[in-house]
């Protein structure tokens, strides 16, 4: 008895699994040019629903930046003021392109509509970039009522 | 083996699971100022205030102030203080505040590479940057934690400033960073009531937010920048090669 509830709890996880279907979230940074095109989805059993692909939408004010990560739990303390819990994760090779030699890491909490920015220049540390909330946008997005990007501070 | 016994080494399997984790733990360091080698250059300059162009965060005309370990970076309507021993950030916002713990870009280099071993030499050269007459400085700040990064610093100390470093380049393992620029420096220790907190945030460096930010409720806005020109003409600047 005690096997078969095993195997059907088991069974239905799985199927929860394959069955979550893509989440999309299209989106400005308030004040600044740029958005985010998101989608957190699963490939399929038995990965959870935490990977995360999308675009950096007029990253710079002109061009899109592929982004890439992972939807996880972190601190609220790395977190834009007053947020908790679960963040996408995506890092964004907007610096590198133009040749840059630093990494930026975009946290991006859903539920709060908030995000933080984060760079590493130089081998040593990650810093503080800029931070800020934001509103959800029709898709396709068009440019934020800002004039310059949110990685230009 | 009995259940008893089972659950005996499962316990003891815990505890020294524990105890490991919190060895790991206890491992972090506290950073310490220039205790290696030559003092830090930018030890020397405990309360100033200045505008920051450049540096890792590509600012434009940041205004920034110092007094003693605290940095504090002007927004447009917010400010940051950087905790430059501690690496951590007080975000303070009209509505909301927060510890964030990691340091903000615009104080750099005054918050990086405390535990570095330090190289100083004047070069003997000089150079008149903003009208300022400087002498040149080239510094070396080296790992000591075995992973072998070396930060290579040029700083155009001002003679009249007590040699502030108004104009600064940096490279990382040889990659060059974003040049840092200083105008404006005053060393006259800025006003105390520009780093205390605002009433709301008093608990603020226990790492709680305070505010009225609730989940799902529509946050304030940073209000756009209409002074800076579109981004589309002022894309990341490349380090100069």
């Amino acid at each position: 008895m005690k096997k078969m509830l095993l195997v059907i709890s088991l069974v239905l996880c799985l199927s929860a699994f394959s069955a979550a279907k893509d989440t999309f979230y299209n989106f400005t940074l308030d004040g600044f040019c740029d958005g985010m095109s998101l989608r957190l989805y699963t490939p399929g059993a038995p990965v959870p629903k935490i990977l995360v692909g999308g675009l950096h939408v007029l990253g710079d004010c002109v061009n899109n930046f592929n982004v890439g990560g992972f939807k996880h739990g972190i601190s609220p303390t790395v977190q834009y003021p007053g947020s908790t819990g679960a963040v996408l994760d995506v890092s964004d090779p907007l610096l590198g392109l133009f040749g840059i030699d630093a990494s930026l890491q975009f946290l991006i909490n859903t539920n709060f509509h908030t995000w933080t920015i984060y760079e590493g220049p130089d081998g040593v540390g990650n810093y503080l970039l800029n931070e800020g909330t934001y509103s959800n946008a029709a898709k396709p997005m068009t440019k934020g009522v800002g004039t310059k990007a949110s990685v230009t501070r | 083996m009995t259940k008893r016994s089972l659950l005996l080494t499962l316990i003891s399997s815990i505890m020294v699971l524990t105890i490991c984790l919190a060895g790991q733990t206890d491992k972090k360091q506290t950073p310490v100022l220039a205790d290696a080698g030559a003092a830090n250059p930018f030890g020397e300059f405990r309360s100033f205030s200045a505008v920051l162009n450049g540096g890792i965060g590509r600012d434009h005309d940041r205004k920034i102030y110092r007094s003693g370990d605290l940095m504090r970076l002007d927004f447009e309507n917010y400010y940051r203080i950087t905790d430059l021993r501690k690496l951590t950030t007080q975000s303070i916002h009209p509505d909301r505040c927060a510890l964030v713990q990691a340091p903000d870009a615009g104080s750099y280099p005054f918050s990086a590479y405390h535990d570095f071993k330090i190289g100083r030499s004047l070069t003997g050269e000089k150079e008149t940057v903003d009208g300022h007459v400087c002498q040149i400085e080239n510094v070396t700040f080296t790992s000591t934690d075995g992973r072998f990064v070396t930060i290579k610093m040029k700083l155009w100390k001002a003679e009249d400033m007590n040699g502030f470093p108004i104009q600064i380049e940096a490279e990382a393992n040889g990659i060059k960073l974003t040049p840092l620029h200083y105008s404006n420096v005053s060393l006259t220790p800025p006003d105390p009531k520009l780093f205390q907190h605002p009433a709301k945030c008093l608990n603020i460096t226990q790492g709680s937010q305070m505010g009225t930010t609730k989940k799902d409720s529509a946050p304030s806005r940073p209000a756009p920048d209409d002074k800076t020109a579109p981004a589309a003409t002022q894309p990341p600047q490349k380090p100069q090669q």
